[in-house]
């Protein structure tokens, strides 16, 4: 489908285009918010990523897909407008994660309802450096296979599954401290 | 110990709580202006493009007839030297090239080329149109 709107696009029918707005927007929306964590700049990245995407749709060779080669994009414009403002964020302890910490995770965050899960998400990405935020929601949110997230990201293969491992070590460290504090003071 | 696959499984459920929308009921409206105005700048440079292109064409043709009708409105440039002579040679080479038919065929010559630039234009924009 990505092959007929991009053949109509590149003939000239410009309105076309509309169709990968409306395609992709909120993954890349997703994917800018989580490196720049700030609403306004997300969408005024992914707008302009859209720009830059429409004005080197030619030179787009199709040796991927359309969401790669423009994920690409948000990811770069994003990385940029991130470096210019902020420092990445302390890490977490990166050892393995003991089963007893997935199991607890998952009782916990199970018996939540969808608006606390959804929170409890949002504020452990958050205590996530960028990149982990990123490769999470590339491969986990978005399915991007390795290949497609060393694309997207430039990282090479073998450091993305590294990355990736530690990055969801990480994030369940984090759910699982603060469900437990959420536990102790509801008790 | 619990397998890899089920942590990776639940770790794509709790992730999926995260996918953020655009909020900004105006996002693809804007975005399409953008995308439209970027058009606009783009086939305005390329018929721009195209102008010159026509330009030099017909320039070269003008020189080319006026070569081969023996006609040479720059035949005494090299004998005058400074401003007054070089206005007095303009004034004399208009006279000339007026006298010897060559600007009244220099004019026809450039509107031929300004209609055939016009006409190139307006087939491809009619083309871009039909297209949509």
């Amino acid at each position: 489908m990505d092959d007929l709107y991009l053949r109509l696009v590149l003939e000239g029918n410009v309105s076309k285009f509309s169709y990968f707005v409306d395609k992709y927007k909120g993954m890349a929306f997703s994917i800018a918010f989580r490196i720049v964590d700030n609403r306004e700049d997300a969408e005024e990245i992914v707008q302009d990523a859209f720009l830059k995407a429409f004005r080197s749709l030619e030179k787009f060779r199709k040796d991927s897909k359309f969401s790669t080669w423009f994920y690409r994009i948000v990811v770069n414009s994003s990385l940029s407008r991130a470096r210019s403002k902020k420092p990445e964020l302390s890490s977490i302890d990166e050892g393995d994660i003991a089963d007893v910490f997935v199991e607890s995770v998952e009782s916990a965050y199970r018996s939540l309802e969808l608006s606390d899960q959804k929170k409890f998400v949002h504020l452990a990405l958050e205590e996530l450096s960028i990149e982990d935020r990123l490769l999470l929601t590339l491969h986990y949110l978005n399915e991007n296979s390795i290949d497609e997230i060393t694309e997207i990201t430039g990282i090479i293969q073998e450091n993305v599954k590294m990355k990736l491992y530690r990055a969801r070590n990480k994030m369940y460290r984090i759910l699982n401290k603060n469900l437990q504090l959420e536990i102790q003071s509801l008790l | 110990m619990m397998k890899n696959s089920h942590i990776d499984k639940l770790t794509k459920e709790i992730l999926k709580n995260s996918l953020l929308e655009v909020t900004n009921p105006d996002f693809n409206v804007t975005t399409m202006k953008k995308i439209q105005h970027e058009s606009r700048k783009q086939r305005i440079l390329e018929n721009i493009f195209l102008c010159f292109l026509v330009f030099v064409a017909v320039d070269a043709l003008i020189f080319l007839v006026l070569w081969l009708t023996g006609l040479n409105i720059f035949e005494v440039a090299h004998r005058l030297i400074g401003m007054p002579h070089q206005i007095l040679f303009h004034a004399e080479k208009l006279k000339n090239s007026i006298i010897e038919n060559a600007f009244i065929k220099y004019v026809m010559l450039s509107f031929g080329g300004v209609m055939l630039l016009l006409m190139l234009i307006e087939s491809k924009l009619k083309l871009l149109d039909r297209s949509k």
